[in-house]
């Protein structure tokens, strides 16, 4: 930590971790991954909704 | 002669078509953004974060925070965050009021954590203090990360720490956290501010997250590598009242990533009333056109080295910049075809309230889904997001049958039977709407510091909607901008309300 290194891009980045280890980011995905399902069952109702309507307007 | 006349109104009838057609493109860029929220679990940064706990400066501005300040810092000293690696820097903007007294007390209470930077001339804005602190932090190499914060907002436990491990990539160069509106018991106002912040953080930001591209660093939680902050020139623009947004732009200009970490959570206190909201939103929008004209070259044109010229971002950064221009000409054309073709120009306003109807169920639902613990308190804002009468429109386009009988019996529930001309009059005020809405809003402004206003104003911002607001404040900014107002920061005003939900 606040060695200076260079990046993939030879940039000098001054903040780099020596050791690195991979954070639990489970439980961030695990939101991600619940929105994701949530995003398409509220595309299905807007869909089931127009079908209906337009039904109905038969 | 009377075929060419006749071709010529052909010709406008298509304009006029075209205009109203505009009028839907910012519906279809908003349901395209939050389609892109639903593509985050793929497409995030999660994948290079490693544990990552950088000697990391908070740089707070403090101009009169006597109310705020003690809480923050001591809210600040309770981060799941190494102590020996936080030092919380106040900029003391001049203050007047008991700031200096009650940062000095907090240096004694906790030693070596918290440093005193006092700017004797003060009141430049913000940029011009955080520079102050700036150029101290920058004097030495203690500061591995720089975290940007105001002195009102409250950091959850964990929050440094999911923001900082981001920091791990060097390719990131900074990180900012979804600010959540934390007054309590808060106010009609402040459940609005709540649910338009999911819209345009929760969700608008993680889209950006999958473009790769991020508009806006929240100016109360941007956490910035000590590489960044030099490659940007050591400095925060002072040309404009965005400054958030310029750092943003030119951390990404220099190659760097930004990353929005939804997972952070940061609470403010916002405003509580319409003028208060306007004063802030001002300064906003007025920023917004100084950034647009600033980076003119940047829009549309895609570059190797960032996502800024992109087609998706440019869409969705216009699409909300000229969404009172958008309103004005649909509405315009509407209006025209109405007195031109009446039966095209009713056809083009069930297709714009249809679509309008659409992207607001999809929108309304999904936006409570992703923040369903501001969404559960802040619902009823939300639904009445567009206001009562766009509802109302929205309503009679979507459901024609029952939204039919309901127009021709309701009146006369009240002995009122309309005449064709009064049903005519009644379709061509809601034509005019879309307009008429920014308008109304103005009233609603105007109206807050009256007597009359203490139920007129809330009500007439549920009458016309909070979206309609903030469009009549985006379009007040052009005016200004136009007229060449002076700059002023106006700060906005923190009484210390702000909490951790329980």
């Amino acid at each position: 930590m606040g060695q200076n290194r260079k990046d993939r891009k030879g940039r000098s980045a001054d903040v780099v971790p020596v050791a690195r280890t991979q954070d639990d980011v489970s439980e961030e995905l695990a939101y991600e991954r619940g929105l994701a399902r949530k995003a398409l069952i509220v595309v299905a109702l807007v869909i089931a909704f127009i079908i209906v309507r337009q039904l109905y307007l038969l | 002669m009377r075929a060419l006349l006749h071709d010529l109104s052909l010709g406008g009838e298509w304009l006029l078509v075209l205009g109203v057609l505009i009028g839907v493109i910012p519906l279809l860029a908003a349901s395209y953004q939050f389609l892109l929220v639903g593509l985050h679990y793929r497409v995030n940064h999660y994948g290079e974060v490693a544990v990552f706990l950088p000697r990391t400066a908070i740089l707070i501005p403090a101009w009169n925070e006597e109310l705020v300040i003690a809480a923050s810092i001591d809210r600040l000293m309770k981060l799941d965050y190494p102590r020996e690696r936080l030092k919380i820097c106040v900029v003391d903007d001049a203050s007047t009021d008991s700031t200096p007294d009650v940062v000095k007390a907090k240096m004694l209470e906790y030693p070596g954590n918290v440093v005193h930077m006092r700017r004797e001339k003060g009141g430049q804005g913000k940029a011009h203090t955080l520079n102050h602190g700036l150029k101290l932090l920058l004097a030495d190499d203690w500061m591995e990360a720089l975290l940007i914060m105001d002195a009102d907002v409250i950091y959850e436990e964990k929050s440094l720490q999911k923001m900082t491990r981001h920091l791990a990539d060097p390719d990131v160069g900074a990180v900012t956290a979804y600010i959540k509106e934390g007054s309590r018991p808060g106010n009609y106002m402040t459940r609005f501010i709540g649910y338009e912040y999911i819209t345009a953080q929760a969700a608008a930001r993680r889209s950006q997250n999958v473009l790769g591209v991020l508009a806006c660093l929240a100016g109360g939680a941007q956490l910035h590598s000590r590489a960044n902050v030099e490659a940007i020139g050591g400095q925060i623009d002072t040309s404009s009242l965005a400054e958030d947004t310029f750092t943003t732009f030119k951390t990404q200009l220099a190659g760097r990533k930004v990353v929005f970490e939804p997972h952070a959570l940061v609470f403010a206190e916002e405003p509580g009333s319409i003028n208060a909201l306007w004063k802030q939103r001002l300064r906003w929008a007025r920023g917004n056109v100084q950034v647009t004209l600033q980076f003119k070259h940047l829009w549309f044109r895609p570059h190797r080295e960032h996502r800024l010229g992109s087609f998706s971002f440019g869409l969705f950064w216009f699409c909300l910049f000229l969404l009172p221009v958008v309103m004005i000409v649909a509405s315009s054309c509407l209006v025209t075809l109405f007195f031109i073709n009446f039966p095209l120009s009713w056809q083009m306003f069930n297709l714009l309230w249809i679509i309008s109807g659409l992207t607001y169920v999809f929108i309304t639902s999904f936006t409570i889904l992703i923040d369903p613990t501001t969404g559960t308190h802040a619902w009823k804002e939300g639904v009445m997001f567009p206001g009562a009468v766009s509802l109302l429109i929205i309503l009679y386009a979507c459901l024609p049958r029952p939204g039919r009988w309901l127009i021709h019996h309701a009146p006369t529930w009240v002995g009122i039977h309309l005449t064709f001309l009064e049903t005519r009059s009644l379709i061509l005020f809601a034509y005019l709407w879309l307009a008429a809405s920014m308008a109304v809003a103005f009233l609603a402004k105007a109206t807050e510091g009256r007597r009359v206003g203490k139920y007129l104003s809330p009500a007439l911002v549920y009458l016309v909607g909070y979206g309609p607001l903030l469009c009549a404040v985006t379009f007040s900014s052009y005016v200004k901008e136009l007229r060449g107002a002076e700059m002023k920061w106006d700060k906005t005003e923190k009484t210390g309300k702000v909490g951790l939900p329980t």
